[in-house]
């Protein structure tokens, strides 16, 4: 085999048992949540510590082999996909808790810790991460430092970027070097802030220093029952035209309560509602009841057909698991679905989603919405089987087409979820290809060799050579550049 | 490359996938090794390249199936409630005739699944030897696992415990007793009888007639999962017709239960069989089950001096049994039992323990890994018994915590409870208390 010698060298450097290189066991490495591209890697390398991934990127830099950092791979817009040839750093076995520092809320973790573990750790001491990707389970937070994840309650407490403080990132050519640090804020550019969501395209982070926050007092969750769409997202616009700042504002449509119904977490809603809505308020306990009673007021002013407010921890973890398996319980819907990731402004909910409608009966395909209503971050699941022939290309233009109504309404791309190689041509909808030129110089600066998961992020041909180029005055976003 | 052949209820369950990842962290040989392959998502994968003929059954994709403990926490934690077992089960079945096996195992195999268990008679005979090798201290040369689990195990008793239950065991006292079937299993019947007798006596406290059909076998569950589904299915007829005319057959083995209450999935296709199976199926439950229902109806014994928060209430920690919590879903029912005549604690995490089955026969490595693991939480909880429902991680967690040098007693939820009622000086409630033809007559309605 013509990579025997790199093999070799990986299992000097990791042990035989931490690479996987037969064709069995690279088969599961082809996708991640996303599945509508598959291609094997070259290998799997699991190293232990920020030393043996330092060593693993150099023997690759050597060789100009690229590599793809993984987690979990419950990613959605295929960041973790290899296009073949490259190989899998899997970080699952870094997932110490290095460093809990209550006093000065703050912890550093290795990147393969999973979200939720974290908080579970922590809240013996009162405090907990406030960013919950409804993958929380499973995700990693190597992963969600990646593609800059966020979740339900980001509306009040900001994404994975307003939580992280300092990285130790290794640089495509095997270079140990450290960003931020434990301090809230440091001189200088914000290279934190450079590589939260730079979806591994400058290299692998081993080390973060996270924030920790403390448990509010109080919670107190309702869920509104309604009988249209336009109802739930006037109610949504309603509640923080208010000036009330919910800790979550979740919607889900009729297809994704059928969907979530069939999990293993049924609530019991009734079966001719149109849409969920999941209202959370957190902080001090004086003034919650009061804030809850005019959210549902709110409610009440939009035709809400039943609201109900959590009695029990039970019954409010109930409804939010309900919610946070709802892409994972399309199974049992359809054999696949396509999840995007659009944001618009909170005011357009209405009308964006009577477009994405459209676009449903338009490609005969159908479409689940869930959503971080507060936010404006939509969620479609455009349902489908992938044995139906022609059925993917319909899936993808749909995916688009819903993607340019957010960006028509003001809105942008990905909210959470990142671009990948789901995206990457997308990207062309929101920046002008001189955007796209400057990012691939930045990107340049951490991999000149372009070995960092190659072809993610941005879309194809951008390369920073090509603007090197140009005379200093040229209008880099002409239509020239285009090719 | 040939393609494995895969029923249509395993392809329904492939086709529900959608390949999320949050079965992940919830599967012990994930943990373990952080690898995909040895992930439920992963295994999945593996399965559909089979069955699309992308990968060689032949080749080294089945090491990951084999890893696999069965345990079914991904089930539990699956979103889209897929049915991992259903699957793993019909790749093993699909696998099994082009694996590559040396004729000694191939050999073994077809001794214990087809020779061995499914024979009551066999099997006192071969517990019978294996009391004559104890004694002459043969067990030394078995391999470390081995020699770790033969000795947590019990002296061979000189009988199996259906020679010494009567056919027909009637409550102390009766109040429109219930007849239930006793599962007295294969493994069980030899080596772990006392729980038996345990149960049947348990069971009396609480208004039931045992019933123990002399033509019942093993209830099959370690054939099918070993991919012998011939077996299982013969098995499977004869338990149906052996326990005719009981209201409920009742299991004290999770493993055991988990696989009964399927019998109607496993004969689905048999025309003769599938309606009688169903039926069979629907009356089956495990023992806690059973129990905490006629509790929650007021039967069951009178517990004097038993009040709540009595500080003299021993601490016991229940280790759910995979097969009881995501296989049957049963959490609280155990929970509840003891909570009448204990303080129970609970593990960390409702993780296997590595028996399942015999693959801590098979897999030792992996099997000891995750068994500390949970030694780990024993310890963690400062409880002096551990309680668990199946006889299999019994075995496992007292091979671990005497292999841990920890002073816990692990025993079965029946010997427990028939101890405490024992030193509680419990009494069979008098006759007409209770809501026993309630019971009875939902069992009947359930026909």
């Amino acid at each position: 085999m013509a990579h025997e010698d790199v093999i070799r060298e990986l299992q000097a450097i990791v042990g035989p048992r931490w690479v996987l290189h037969r064709p069995e066991d690279l088969l599961a490495y082809e996708c991640d949540g996303y599945t509508l591209e598959r291609r094997p890697p070259l290998a799997v390398v699991q190293p232990d510590s920020t030393e043996e991934v330092s060593r693993v990127l150099r023997a690759l830099h050597r060789r100009r082999i690229p590599f793809i950092p993984r987690g979990a791979g419950t990613g959605l817009s295929g960041g973790a996909i290899p296009q073949g040839g490259e190989v899998v750093i899997s970080l699952t076995r870094m997932n110490r808790l290095l460093e809990v520092d209550v006093e000065n809320q703050r912890a550093v973790v290795q990147p393969g810790h999973v979200n939720l573990h974290l908080t579970q750790k922590v809240q013996g001491h009162g405090y907990y991460y406030a960013p919950d990707p409804s993958s929380q389970y499973a995700c990693t937070l190597g992963g969600n430092v990646a593609e800059n994840a966020g979740g339900p309650h980001c509306l009040k407490y900001g994404v994975t970027m307003n939580h992280v403080l300092g990285l130790t990132l290794v640089l495509p050519d095997g270079e140990v070097v450290r960003l931020g640090g434990k301090a809230w804020d440091y001189p200088g550019y914000d290279l934190v802030g450079l590589v939260v969501g730079s979806e591994g395209t400058m290299g692998v982070v081993t080390e973060i220093v996270v924030r920790l926050l403390r448990r509010p007092q109080a919670v107190k969750t309702c869920l509104a029952l309604f009988d249209t769409v336009e109802d739930a997202s006037r109610t949504v616009s309603g509640i923080t035209a208010r000036g009330i700042i919910p800790a979550a504002l979740e919607l889900m449509d009729r297809l994704a309560i059928d969907a979530v119904e069939k999990g293993n977490f049924p609530v019991g809603y009734p079966p001719d509602i149109q849409a969920v809505l999941i209202a959370e308020v957190d902080g001090l306990a004086a003034g919650l009841d009061d804030q809850m009673e005019r959210i549902v007021a709110v409610c009440r002013e939009n035709n809400v057909r039943e609201v109900r407010v959590a009695r029990t921890d039970a019954e409010r973890a109930l409804w939010w698991n309900n919610r946070k398996t709802a892409f994972g319980a399309m199974g049992k819907l359809a054999p696949d679905y396509y999840v995007q990731d659009g944001v618009i402004p909170r005011s357009k909910l209405t009308e964006v989603l009577r477009r994405i409608d459209e676009i449903s009966r338009e490609y005969g395909l159908p479409v689940a919405n869930v959503f971080h209503a507060g936010d404006g971050n939509l969620h479609p699941l455009v349902l489908y089987d992938r044995r139906q022939p022609g059925v993917v290309e319909k899936v993808v233009k749909a995916g688009s087409a819903i993607l340019k109504a957010c960006v028509d309404a003001g809105g942008t791309i990905s909210g959470e979820h990142g671009i990948g190689i789901e995206k990457r041509e997308d990207m062309r909808l929101v920046f002008t290809q001189a955007d796209l030129d400057a990012q691939s110089c930045v990107r340049e600066v951490f991999d000149p060799d372009g070995l960092a998961n190659p072809g993610k992020l941005l879309p194809s041909p951008a390369r920073c050579v090509d603007i090197r180029a140009l005379p200093v005055a040229g209008a880099a976003g002409g239509a020239g550049r285009a090719g | 490359m040939a393609a494995i052949q895969l029923g249509q209820a395993a392809l329904r369950e492939l086709d529900t996938c959608v390949h999320c990842g949050l079965c992940l962290p919830a599967c012990p040989t994930y943990r373990e090794l952080g690898q995909e392959p040895d992930s439920p998502r992963g295994r999945i994968y593996l399965a559909r390249a089979l069955f699309e003929g992308r990968l060689d059954p032949r080749g080294p994709a089945l090491e990951h199936l084999d890893l696999c403990l069965g345990c079914l926490a991904c089930e539990t934690a699956c979103p889209s409630g897929v049915h991992y077992g259903v699957i793993l089960e019909d790749v093993r079945a699909a696998t099994e005739a082009v694996r590559p096996r040396s004729v000694l195992v191939r050999w073994l195999r077809h001794l214990l699944l087809r020779w061995l268990l499914p024979s009551p008679g066999r099997l006192a005979l071969a517990a019978r030897l294996l009391r004559i090798g104890r004694a002459l201290r043969l067990d030394a040369l078995a391999p470390r696992h081995l020699r770790e689990l033969g000795r947590a195990a019990p002296p061979v008793p000189p009988r199996p415990s259906r020679a010494l239950l009567p056919a027909e065991l009637p409550p102390p006292a009766p109040a429109a007793p219930l007849r239930v079937g006793l599962l007295a299993g294969c493994v069980q019947d030899v080596l772990l009888g006392e729980t038996n007798l345990s149960t049947a006596r348990v069971l009396g406290l609480y208004g039931c007639t045992v019933v123990n059909p002399p033509g019942q076998v093993c209830c099959g569950a370690l054939a099918a999962h070993a991919g012998d589904r011939e077996t299982a299915r013969e098995l499977a007829r004869r338990n149906i017709e052996a326990f005719e005319g009981v209201d409920y057959v009742v299991v004290n083995a999770a493993g055991c239960g988990a696989h009964m209450k399927k019998y109607g999935h496993l004969l689905a296709d048999d025309p003769e069989w599938a309606v009688r199976a169903e039926a069979f199926s629907r009356r089956v439950r495990d023992f806690s089950e059973l129990l905490a229902a006629l509790a929650a109806e007021g039967r069951g014994p009178e517990l004097p001096g038993v009040a709540a928060g009595d500080g003299a209430r021993p601490a016991v920690a229940y280790q759910d049994a995979c097969h009881l919590a995501h296989g049957q879903g049963i959490r609280t029912q155990p929970r509840a039992l003891l909570g009448q005549v204990c303080e129970v604690r609970n593990l960390a995490d409702e993780a296997c323990c590595g028996s399942a089955g015999f693959y801590n026969l098979v897999q030792p490595e992996m099997a000891t890994a995750a068994r500390d693991r949970k030694v780990e939480q024993i310890r963690a909880t400062g409880a002096r018994t551990v309680v668990t429902g199946n006889a299999g991680c019994l075995l496992q967690l007292r091979a671990g915590v005497r292999a841990a040098g920890l002073d816990v007693e692990v025993v079965h939820i029946a010997d427990y409870l028939a101890r405490r009622y024992d030193e509680l000086g419990a009494a069979a409630r008098p006759a007409g208390a209770g809501g026993g033809a309630q019971v009875a007559g939902a069992a009947a309605r359930r026909e």
